[in-house]
């Protein structure tokens, strides 16, 4: 290479700012893309369904399998669960998801339908496991 | 002693010289750094997996009664052990295929589910998955015990 060319001009790179950035760029997908575990305060085994993808932005109501209800991961009696939800009134059009045991009697599920309708908080979710093979038929 | 003076002098004119010529400098190495540490955060603890679930919408405290005809409606009482419909416990494909052929026969048939207070949550899911299937879109929920 001969003495002041163009070559010689050209400066080295540092490459750790192109590295930050792409890293940066990652770390904003990842934060944007993921979803973390809802909170629900206890273990379950899900019923299986036909089930489609339930919404990121809801209420967590779990009911355990001797009836205990967890409202986002805490847990709370009937009568707080009344509080809980007259207190978020704000909130009513977020779907609330009912992650409930498979083996629950009904009794609790429908005790606890009856305590959301009088908040006024209609959209309910019933959580579930996707049935593996699809349905023949229809 | 004036030798040191001077040599002193000179060594720090030098390093002001230096730390001038450099200029204001950004270090991003520590920053690529912690963003690679967020980075791997968010791979280990993030999930993909979608939340899946059966949508259904309660009818609200101040709604009005629903007048029907009596051929639009399918009624269901979910047992532990299948779905009774009219006084027959069925399996789920039998109950499927009277779910479809009511819902080919009267268009907009509404599926009245009896859930008695001792039958589990899953039968409930259930059936709410085979109105899915066979089309039925209109379900209501009674408590059979209340009637």
């Amino acid at each position: 290479m001969r003495k002041g060319s163009f070559l010689n001009k050209l400066r080295p790179l540092s490459i750790g700012s192109a590295m930050a950035d792409l890293a940066l760029l990652l770390l904003v997908f990842f934060m944007a893309s993921t979803t973390t575990e809802p909170p629900k305060g206890v273990e379950v085994v899900l019923p299986i369904g036909t089930t489609q993808g339930a919404e990121q932005d809801s209420l967590y109501l779990t009911i355990s399998r001797n009836g205990d209800i967890y409202f986002d991961g805490t847990r709370v009696g009937v009568d707080n669960l009344h509080d809980n939800l007259a207190m978020r009134q704000g909130e009513k059009d977020r779907p609330v998801a009912i992650t409930a045991d498979r083996n629950l009697d009904y009794a609790y599920i429908s005790e606890v339908l009856g305590i959301l309708q009088e908040q006024d908080f209609l959209n309910v979710v019933f959580m579930s496991e996707p049935r593996e093979t699809p349905p023949s038929g229809r | 002693m004036n030798n040191r003076n001077l040599l002193v002098k000179i060594l720090h004119r030098r390093e002001r010289r230096r730390r001038e010529a450099q200029g204001p400098a950004f270090e991003s190495s520590s920053m690529a750094d912690m963003a690679f540490l967020l980075l791997i955060f968010f791979i280990v603890t993030g999930s993909f997996v979608l939340r899946q679930g059966i949508f259904f919408s309660l009818p609200s405290k101040t709604a009005g009664a629903v007048q029907l005809n009596e051929r639009q409606i399918v009624e269901v009482y979910p047992q532990n052990n299948g779905f009774r419909y009219e006084s027959v416990v069925l399996d789920r494909d039998g109950f499927k295929k009277i779910l479809i052929a009511r819902s080919d026969a009267t268009k907009d048939s509404v599926l009245v589910i009896y859930m008695g207070k001792s039958v589990r949550y899953e039968r409930l899911v259930d059936t709410l998955s085979v109105a899915r299937e066979s089309g039925m879109n209109r379900v209501s929920l009674k408590n059979a015990d209340r009637g």
